[in-house]
């Protein structure tokens, strides 16, 4: 059953799975979807790894008498293989990148009543037991900001 | 349970329909064509009063005051929203548009009948025209482009109850992101915010009974000269603004917004003459210019001192 929630999660994604820029970098994407069991235990085979899976949502607040907004969080994690974070940050780059530019016609849901999207990112370095290896890990938080009538 | 009668303030709501140019002060219009208004916190401040008539008399015979008269209903308030797209046309008309045939009203405001529906005192009122605009744009993301209008009215009546409708109207309002700026026909891309202030300058008028209202209200509604003034910030990289002002020159405005879902506001300030522009030099940030326009009616053109157009 298809919901506004669900949509911007799904644009969000093809619009990044749709960057020729981002799509040759990346070797294993974690989407989440309902045809693929995954289990999400990124190795450095996954690597350079990209999921996207919602995040939390912000509280609506009623600042308006017939319609509330509230911010939709959508998690993008890079994980890249190796001791230098220049791969990671380049990932980062190109998904900010990318996510102005769907500012443009916020996604194709505006008139769903997206208003904003707005992109934040951390960058550390992650070490595994299992490997002597040391990764880098991106979450990148988008907030799709949400008007919606009551 | 405070009781059956309480509510929060998203049970209340506002509808808008213009009376046409002939239209009497303070009618009905024979064909009304609602609009319900979405507000923007506690937006909706229009509303009647009734100051009563309290004569220094010795009436009474003691230090009481034993004379106060009810006798006439002011109304008057604030409406402030967002520009939602399909009731963008509507709220900018309220100040800018004049009668332009020849005849009734010409070269006046049109009127309105706003409703405000709330569950405890659903309310009709009539003559309701905009006496000013305050349009804000400060590009923060949120509520960044905010309207509003400053009204006056004939009367308040009590009305029978609607049901919202707003299925009609894009949730998401313009915004100043939307937002192309020109100055002197060149793109500039630092406005940080702008306000356009209208004041239509709404005369005082007379009072007579009206039996509807049971009450004196205001006979009629004539708007003067108008004003439009245009206040920006943006950073201070050029030097056209004091140049207007030392050789006396006319600046041009014009702003475009494109609506994510295809839907156009433009609004065009075709010859502002700069009254002052002030100067930001702390050392801790960028520089900053903020003037101060006046528009003018523009020498040609089928603007008066401010057009806008909407699709």
């Amino acid at each position: 059953m298809s919901n506004f929630l669900s949509d911007g999660r799904a644009a969000l994604l093809a619009a990044l799975k749709g960057d020729g820029s981002i799509v040759p970098l990346v070797g294993t994407w974690f989407e989440f979807n309902r045809d693929l069991i995954q289990r999400f235990d990124i190795k450095p085979a996954d690597c350079t790894a990209y999921s996207l899976h919602p995040g939390r949502i912000v509280e609506p607040e009623d600042r308006y008498n017939a319609a509330y907004d509230f911010g939709q969080d959508i998690i993008v994690i890079v994980t890249t293989d190796g001791m230098q974070p220049d791969p990671c940050e380049e990932l980062i780059a190109l998904t900010l990148a990318r996510v102005r530019a769907a500012r443009d016609n916020m996604l194709g849901l505006a008139g769903e009543g997206l208003k904003n999207i707005v992109p934040s990112a951390t960058l550390v370095p992650w070490e595994r037991e299992t490997t002597a290896r040391l990764m880098w890990q991106a979450t990148i938080t988008i907030q799709l900001r949400w008007i919606r009538f009551t | 349970m405070p009781g059956p009668a309480s509510h929060g303030g998203w049970r209340r709501h506002v509808r808008i329909t213009p009376n046409a140019a002939s239209d009497a002060y303070g009618s009905m219009p024979g064909a009304p064509d609602w609009s319900w208004v979405p507000l923007l916190g506690d937006g909706m401040k229009l509303k009647a009063t009734s100051p009563r008539y309290v004569p220094p008399t010795n009436y009474g015979e003691d230090y009481r005051r034993h004379v106060a008269v009810h006798h006439r209903q002011l109304v008057e308030g604030e409406i402030t929203t967002l520009l939602w797209p399909e009731v963008t046309q509507l709220l900018l008309d309220m100040p800018l548009r004049r009668v332009v045939a020849a005849g009734a009203n010409y070269q006046d405001l049109y009127g309105h009948v706003i409703e405000h529906h709330t569950p405890v005192d659903p309310r009709r009122h009539y003559g309701v025209v905009a006496n000013g605009m305050r349009l804000v744009a400060t590009g923060t993301g949120d509520n960044d482009v905010v309207l509003t209008l400053s009204c006056i009215g004939q009367r308040e009546e009590s009305v029978g109850v609607q049901s919202p409708d707003y299925s009609g109207i894009t949730p998401s309002p313009f915004m100043l992101a939307h937002a192309t700026i020109e100055i002197d026909s060149a793109v500039v891309s630092d406005v940080d915010a702008f306000t356009l202030t209208v004041d239509n300058d709404v005369r005082d008028a007379p009072f007579e009974w009206n039996n509807a209202a049971d009450a004196a209200v205001r006979a009629f509604s004539i708007a003067d000269t108008r004003t439009v003034t245009l206040a920006l910030t943006k950073l201070d990289n050029h030097a056209r603004f004091n140049q207007a002002i030392r050789q006396g020159n006319n600046i041009t405005f014009e702003a475009l917004f494109r609506h994510p879902d295809g839907h156009i506001l433009e609004i065009i300030l075709p010859s502002l003459y700069v009254e002052e522009s002030e100067e930001d030099g702390s050392p801790d940030t960028q520089a900053k210019v903020s003037p101060t326009l006046v528009a003018r009616a523009a020498d040609s053109g089928p603007y008066a001192e401010i057009g806008r157009a909407h699709v």
